[in-house]
């Protein structure tokens, strides 16, 4: 078959995929760095419930009511729940701090390797995030903050 | 030997388009103006150079990549957006060869209506095809990917819902 100019190219699929995986590691270590120090407030581990529990709401498109006739005074009572929630976040601190450790390396790697397209904001994001999160596991580690 | 150099102008990170000259993929680069530019050599006295856009959704696997992106992205949570638009490109030109050939080509915003590509050159050119257009098949498979996302997301909001709801007492 003869090759025409709008043939895709199969090498060009695996980059642009490889660029999305990038940028979703790039993400989730965004979020578990943010997760690492959520432990720290309860405040962020109320909102956290609330915001889970209002997605619910809105992703359902209300029909929770029907499936969950007291859902919304059990999504009120969470507050009194934040104290744990912030303490699972302390004992998991290093699942979180690992994840964002792990996530950054990966997507700095994947958009390194992209020599069509630079792309520097996600990268210095990642270099700051693989820094922070070092920093924070060997503080934590050190038992300089328990 | 004729020394050609193409030089684009008008392209962003978010569309860079592939470069086919007499139907082979030409590499193109970054100057430090932030514009892309193709240089080589031919014997040939035209050649034709197209232009195409490579989206994400049009390729074989898309379906896999789809996938996968989803589940790592935990559900399509952490993943950026596939192109809402599906606009691709379909530019074909024949360009009539010199010594020295120095080509500029101008690429407008991508709207279907208009001229993809304007050209700057001294070199006599004839314009086949010169257009953005709505790429159907990446638009239908982006519908398809979009109801099986609301689905999933929607089986996953109550299973989640039940959780809450059970933990809570």
């Amino acid at each position: 078959m003869q090759k025409s100019h709008t043939t895709p190219l199969a090498k060009n699929d695996l980059k642009q995929f490889s660029i999305r995986i990038g940028k979703i590691f790039s993400n989730i270590s965004i979020i578990a760095l943010l997760l690492c120090f959520s432990g720290m407030l309860s405040l962020v581990a109320t909102a956290f419930i609330i915001l889970i529990g209002l997605v619910v709401i809105f992703a359902t498109v209300g029909t929770i009511f029907i499936i969950i006739p007291n859902y919304f005074n059990s999504l009120m009572s969470a507050t009194q729940i934040s104290a744990e929630i912030s303490l699972f976040f302390l004992d998991n601190f290093y699942i979180f701090a690992s994840i964002a450790l792990l996530g950054a390396i990966v997507s700095l790697v994947l958009l390194a390797l992209d020599k069509h397209t630079k792309h520097t904001a996600r990268i210095v994001v990642s270099s700051i995030v693989i820094i922070i999160a070092l920093v924070a596991i060997i503080v934590m580690a050190s038992g300089v903050i328990k | 030997m004729k020394k050609v150099s193409l030089k684009l102008v008008g392209v962003t990170s978010k569309f860079t388009p592939n470069i086919f000259v007499d139907n082979e993929f030409v590499e193109c680069k970054k100057n430090e103006f932030g514009a892309y530019e193709v240089n080589f050599q031919t014997e040939k006295d035209e050649i034709e150079v197209a232009f195409t856009r490579e989206l994400e959704l049009k390729s074989k696997l898309w379906w896999l990549y789809a996938f996968i992106s989803f589940i790592v992205s935990i559900f399509g949570i952490f993943e950026p957006l596939y192109d809402r638009k599906c606009i691709s490109v379909d530019c074909l030109f024949k360009i009539k060869l010199k010594e020295e050939n120095n080509i500029k080509l101008k690429f407008n915003s991508m709207t279907t209506s208009g001229k993809a590509v304007e050209i700057e050159t001294e070199n006599i050119f004839e314009e086949i095809k010169n257009e953005y257009f709505i790429d159907k098949t990446a638009k239908r498979r982006w519908i398809i990917l979009l109801v099986i996302k609301l689905i999933a997301w929607i089986g996953i909001a109550i299973l989640i819902g039940f959780g809450i709801s059970k933990y809570l007492g």
